[in-house]
């Protein structure tokens, strides 16, 4: 039988490590004591310090309860985390993600030790799940060194798969956030298989509802090349949705392009970039012009020349905030009180 | 068997395990036998009795089979997946050091059949306990009959009867019942190559053959490889057995979907015959080009295609459902000029109520791309121009 640790932490940080980071000087900016931020070993603010994310090494003993937060402390810093780190306006973003996305692990690791379990910990799986896809979106133009879409990607899914299999031994489902989950793995592991296997395997009134079906449609079109109707629906989707597909998009250009190339193949005609711009949403007959020039198509007074033979398999490029992505964020996540409404209770699965 | 004390048992065991009669000691070791039901067999610490019957390592695995027993009877399939894997680990150690010969591989298979069918008992009580992850216990298995599977494959007397490559075909489709059950497809990717780098491919008993050939035709539609597909799993249908009816039908569920991907659609009666009246649904709409009834028809069988895993691959005839259609508007027009509108007017007329040239356009691109239609839009003319020979590619010559 198994002896679960239970966690009697009251505080987001253990005292033993807010004693540690103080003695050793690691305290975050966003932990610190205001009063005393000037002084060479500045003290920590109870009220702001969180527990960081440390691998638990091989042989080392077990974490102590004094170091294990309860489910309670666990939702109160993701909210704290989600509605006073999140929105600050003073620093940089990728700033915030790192010290967020890092807290957010050690909650992830609180659980999985103390084996948590229940629907106040699928609410906080949720919401970690909607700030990674929040992020990915929001820092997809900014270099790697400084964020890492990779890196934010596998604990998107890490933490999809395990909400999952947590949701699914729930006694009472919590329905709503079920069918949210379902659309953004769904959407965030486009064309996957499995993803679709797990859908298509859920229950009847997860799939049926209007945002999963919507999901479904994309998923699609997407599997079938049907680049017109993909950036139709992709238009319709709920912003956190747009988020989770977004990573996605470059194919579809790709795709829609390829296939471009052989059926409409011709040294004489050409095809008008105009028409095709809106058909791809992208923003300009510029950006249309750069794609094509990308995959080695003519592009000459307004017209795109498809030449099979010309097509250049070049790799994809990276997602951008196109227009109409920015258009959906500020319809629901422009000022702050938005965001934080979007990560702490999600998008509604009406759509759009 | 059920009646006898533990020492007749035991002796019995013995005498056929020294004779080495392969298939007698297989019944006595295996789950299906009545001795499975002995009370006098129940006993949760035989050592002391075993160990005077049987060396190492055959005191280990008799031992453990015992236990196995008393646990099944206790309904822990946790506890008898974990002696049944001491069975099998002990009867490895006697079966490598069996040189030039293979005359305990039934025992073999008998061992690793029942470690199978406790280890997916046993995942099942760990998931309603609430412990670990669905599938772990089958994924343990598949290492333990990975290790056995090496014991014959590493026997260097090939084209020979004592070899114990044979045992080959017989691990390997446990392993892939495995796999298709923990969804690990692509572990089974080594094993088909051995079996193919194998001279005995031929010679497995043809029971062994088609259940080789089922699995791996259905590898081979997950990896999009439909005229494999045909090929593995049409052997398959043919040679399995005309009374295994419901093996008949399994291969069929999924020879079905592949057939009508490579343009053969199956007859009503065959459907009928199998049961399997599902597909019938699907048929038509194809043939007819008619989206929205197939679109109905897979809805209305959602659960059926679902289950069998064939969901996704029945999608895929969607784009074969557009292409006739198309095929239609082409004879009817009888141009090769074929306007744009029309194959709108056309999808439209079949229910797809909110489409539009550009998707029409998008469509016909896709087919084109394929290799299904011979031609290219001209955007100016918004016309969709085709090869004056054969411009719609007939099905079944297509890859």
């Amino acid at each position: 039988m198994h002896n679960n640790v239970v966690g009697t932490c009251e505080f987001m940080c253990p005292t033993a490590e807010i004693q540690m980071r103080e003695r050793e000087n690691l305290l975050h900016t966003f932990e610190v004591l205001e009063s005393r931020e000037k002084m060479k070993r500045p003290r920590a603010d109870r009220s702001k310090a969180v527990k960081e994310f440390t691998r638990s090494a091989a042989g080392r003993s077990d974490p102590r309860p004094s170091d294990l937060r309860p489910t309670s402390v666990l939702v109160k810093t993701v909210d704290y985390l989600l509605e006073r780190i999140v929105p600050k306006q003073d620093v940089k973003w990728h700033k915030i993600y790192d010290f967020v996305a890092d807290r957010l692990r050690s909650v992830r690791q609180d659980i999985v030790i103390q084996r948590l379990a229940g629907p106040e910990i699928c609410l906080v799986f949720i919401k970690c799940i909607r700030f990674y896809l929040y992020a990915a979106y929001r820092l997809c133009e900014v270099p790697v060194s400084l964020f890492d879409p990779h890196l934010n990607g596998r604990q998107a899914i890490e933490c999809m798969k395990a909400s999952l299999l947590h949701f699914s031994s729930l006694e009472v489902p919590l329905l709503a956030e079920l069918q949210e989950l379902e659309s953004l793995y769904l959407l965030f592991n486009l064309g996957s298989l499995d993803a679709l296997m797990h859908v298509y395997e859920s229950s009847a009134d997860v799939r049926s509802c209007a945002r999963v079906q919507l999901a479904l449609a994309v998923n699609e079109t997407y599997l079938a090349g049907n680049y017109v109707r993909f950036f139709r629906l992709v238009k319709k989707l709920h912003f956190l949705d747009l988020c989770a597909v977004h990573r996605h998009i470059p194919q579809m250009h790709n795709l829609a392009l390829n296939r471009m190339s052989v059926a409409y193949n011709s040294k004489i005609h050409g095809y008008p970039m105009e028409h095709l711009r809106p058909l791809l949403m992208l923003d300009s007959t510029d950006k249309v012009a750069e794609l094509c020039m990308r995959h080695n198509l003519l592009v000459k007074e307004g017209q795109i020349y498809f030449l099979k033979a010309a097509w250049k398999e070049s790799g994809l490029a990276n997602p951008v905030k196109w227009i109409f992505c920015q258009e959906k964020d500020r319809k629901t996540a422009q000022t702050s009180m938005q965001l934080v409404q979007l990560l702490l209770i999600g998008g509604s699965t009406a759509v759009s | 068997m059920a009646h006898g004390t533990l020492a007749d048992y035991l002796s019995e065991l013995q005498a056929v395990i020294e004779t080495k009669e392969g298939l007698l000691a297989a019944e006595l070791l295996s789950f299906k036998h009545p001795h499975i039901v002995n009370p006098r067999l129940k006993i949760a610490n035989p050592e002391t009795q075993v160990e005077r019957y049987f060396d190492p390592p055959y005191d280990e695995m008799v031992a453990a089979h015992i236990r196995a027993v008393w646990s099944i009877s206790n309904h822990d399939f946790i506890e008898a997946y974990g002696c049944q894997t001491i069975v099998v680990q002990s009867f490895c150690k006697a079966l490598q050091s069996q040189k030039d010969e293979n005359w305990s591989l039934p025992m073999l298979f008998a061992l690793c059949l029942d470690l199978r069918l406790f280890a997916n008992s046993a995942d099942i009580q760990l998931t309603k306990k609430g412990r670990g992850k669905p599938g772990e216990t089958l994924e343990k298995a598949a290492d333990i009959l990975m290790g056995a599977f090496r014991i014959c494959a590493s026997d260097n007397r090939a084209q020979s009867a004592d070899s114990k490559k044979w045992g080959m075909l017989n691990l390997i489709n446990q392993l892939f019942k495995i796999y298709f059950k923990i969804n690990k497809l692509h572990l089974c990717k080594p094993l088909i190559r051995a079996v193919d780098n194998s001279n005995f491919k031929e010679h497995f008993s043809l029971s062994q053959q088609v259940t080789y050939k089922y699995y791996v035709g259905r590898k081979a539609m997950f990896d999009s490889d439909f005229k494999g597909a045909d090929d593995y799993l049409s052997y398959a249908f043919q040679h399995c057995h005309i009374m295994s009816r419901r093996n008949k039908r399994m291969i069929l569920i999924y020879l079905t979907p592949v057939k009508m991907l490579l343009g053969y659609m199956p007859s009503v009666s065959l459907l009928q015959k199998y049961d399997l009246l599902q597909f019938a649904d699907i048929v038509s709409p194809v043939r007819q080009g008619n989206l929205l009834q197939l679109n109905e028809a897979l809805i209305k069988h959602e659960a059926f295609f679902i289950k069998c895993g064939i969901y996704l691959i029945l999608e895929k005839l969607k784009i074969i459902t557009y292409r006739n259609l198309f095929k239609k508007v082409y004879l009817i027009l009888k141009t090769h000029q074929l306007s744009v509108d029309a194959f709108t007017s056309a999808l439209r007329i079949m229910g797809v109520d909110d489409i539009d040239n550009d998707e029409a356009q998008c469509l016909i691109a896709n087919l084109i791309y394929e290799g299904k239609i011979k031609g290219y839009i001209s955007y100016q003319h918004q016309k969709l121009v085709v090869s004056k020979q054969m411009p719609f590619v007939p099905l079944t010559s297509l890859k």
